[in-house]
């Protein structure tokens, strides 16, 4: 079932939408739980299996994706967990001894974890700079979800939720960038630092704990409670806007002023990705942030972002074992990594001259 | 689950590594967890400051109030940093005004709502022009209701400490988020 999400690129990995030059992606989340029952972790097992069938069955009558594909975490492999969280489409927190599970859309835009710490949490994921969008989306699947599930909320607190951190609307709003120039530039230790003063956090690649490999971050609202949906989105379009122009006059600058180290440095990644035979997810992963920005700079021939993002995701250790079919020894992978990487790029620079 | 590691806590960390090509997952406490050098997850963040802000805040109040709905206790809120269910809300209002005062752009939510009913909210804690005084007599109050259940512990007299630590989590659970002042 799995198998077909190997074939895709998911949608907020195609690389289009607005912004994409700087956003990967767009995501929301929606916190909710259902009236009456403890939250999660206060739940026996069985509880929490009963509830799971309810909430997996009130999500089929919402009508609210087409064909979901579900999985329970108990009942797949430790390396199909870890494809899911390579994914994006559970969190590190789902577990399976926490009867956690997820309701996926074919197309992996819209997710849905049942038994995280919150008995449900939504998810919709775009391409590109598009909040709005998303928010258009997960407010139709939460009101269609509303009229089969009754969600816990108070009058003065909005959505109940298991943290505190949470509470009110219960939605994160998160964009994944990637900021190379304002990292090489050692501007971004003063933009983390001016974010969480604007209420906002910066995060590595997978949330909080992770490191920013790969010149990635993931910028999201802190306050739930006391804003509105909307407000949370605009306030964060706002900030990310602004980072947007001062990650372009940093790679401006770079070009204009130090344009032979900027080229040296590129090439130096596409040489190293081109003819590598090992090589670790954590050096790809930093040597293709260069390359995108290579490329974004006009100092590459055009390699499509796709073919970069495919090669972001699929290097990953869970991925590269499911297109191996089996489990790889550390080595193993990474002489995989480095023959996929090879090869993408090959067909995407030939494809490029038939132009 | 009881973390394999200590024996003693609840397992809240869940970790996977790859060890020689092998999947190793790892099950355990917070403490193990950090002494194993593993990435704290916001959750854990999260419980920290839930245990440092309370105690700042709340330096009279006792650590056997409980919710009526689900039983957790405000040690476990402290120890997990998460609620229970839905009606914790309420039971905790007051541990958890400085909380999200700290955390939120406000104390009243602005968006989007479920139809039907909701939750009602706690009753309002007297403003603290109301309070400055009675505050004060009250914290007086639950430190020596504290010295006599330390007194009937002593003498024996266990049912006597269990009806004075249930006076005590009733004076605290009625104490308002402003009581610091």
């Amino acid at each position: 079932m799995m198998e077909r999400f190997l074939k895709n690129i998911a949608p907020w990995l195609a690389g289009d939408g607005p912004e994409a030059e700087i956003v990967f992606s767009s995501r929301l989340r929606l916190a909710r739980n259902i009236r009456g029952h403890n939250f999660s972790r206060r739940l026996t097992s069985e509880q929490r299996r009963a509830l799971f069938n309810e909430i997996a069955a009130g999500i089929r009558r919402a009508g609210v994706v087409d064909e979901p594909l579900v999985f329970l975490l108990e009942d797949i492999t430790p390396l199909d967990r870890r494809f899911l969280l390579e994914r994006h489409l559970i969190s590190r927190e789902l577990s399976p001894e926490g009867q956690g599970g997820v309701m996926v859309g074919a197309d992996e835009v819209v997710s849905l974890m049942i038994n995280e710490e919150d008995h449900l949490r939504v998810q919709v994921i775009r391409s590109g700079l598009s909040l709005d969008r998303c928010w258009a989306e997960i407010d139709r699947i939460d009101s269609l979800l509303e009229s089969e599930l009754a969600f816990e909320c108070s009058e003065d607190l909005g959505y109940l939720t298991a943290c505190p951190s949470n509470v009110g609307t219960g939605m994160r709003a998160s964009v994944m960038m990637h900021l190379p120039a304002l990292v090489l530039q050692r501007q971004i230790g003063k933009i983390i630092q001016a974010l969480g003063k604007l209420g906002l956090a910066a995060r590595g690649l997978y949330g909080e704990g992770s490191p920013a490999s790969g010149n990635i971050f993931q910028i999201s609202n802190q306050a739930t409670l006391g804003k509105s949906e909307t407000e949370i989105i605009s306030d964060l379009e706002r900030i990310v806007r602004k980072i947007i122009v001062h990650e372009r006059a940093g790679r401006k600058q770079l070009r204009d002023l130090q344009l032979l180290k900027l080229e040296d440095r590129v090439w130096r990644a596409r040489s190293i990705l081109g003819q590598a035979r090992l090589i670790s997810s954590e050096e790809t992963i930093g040597l293709l942030s260069i390359l995108r920005m290579g490329v974004d700079l006009g100092i590459l021939g055009a390699i499509p972002r796709r073919t970069l993002n495919s090669i972001f995701i699929q290097s990953q250790p869970a991925h590269l074992q499911k297109l191996a079919g089996s489990e790889l020894t550390p080595e193993k992978r990474d002489a995989l990594r480095a023959r996929l990487i090879r090869e993408r790029l090959a067909q995407a620079e030939k494809e490029d001259g038939n132009v | 689950m009881i973390c394999p590691n200590c024996n003693k806590n609840e397992v809240t960390v869940h970790y996977t590594e790859i060890v020689d090509g092998k999947m190793v997952e790892y099950h355990l406490c917070e403490d193990c967890a950090r002494e194993k050098g593993f990435a704290l997850t916001p959750s854990d963040a999260m419980a920290e400051l839930i245990s440092s802000l309370g105690s700042v805040h709340h330096p009279a109040e006792v650590e056997d109030l409980a919710c009526p709905h689900c039983g957790l206790s405000l040690k476990d809120l402290r120890s997990g940093g998460r609620l229970g269910c839905g009606e914790c809300y309420r039971t905790f209002a007051a541990n958890l005004a400085p909380l999200l005062k700290a955390l939120h752009k406000g104390n009243r939510h602005i968006g989007k709502r479920p139809a039907g009913e909701w939750r009602k909210p706690p009753p309002r804690p007297p403003s603290r022009a109301e309070t400055g005084k009675k505050a004060e007599t009250r914290r007086e109050e639950i430190a020596r209701l504290k010295r006599e259940v330390e007194k009937a512990v002593t003498d024996e007299n266990y049912e006597e400490a269990a009806r004075l630590r249930d006076r005590i989590a009733a004076l605290s659970a009625a104490s308002g988020p402003d009581e610091r002042s």
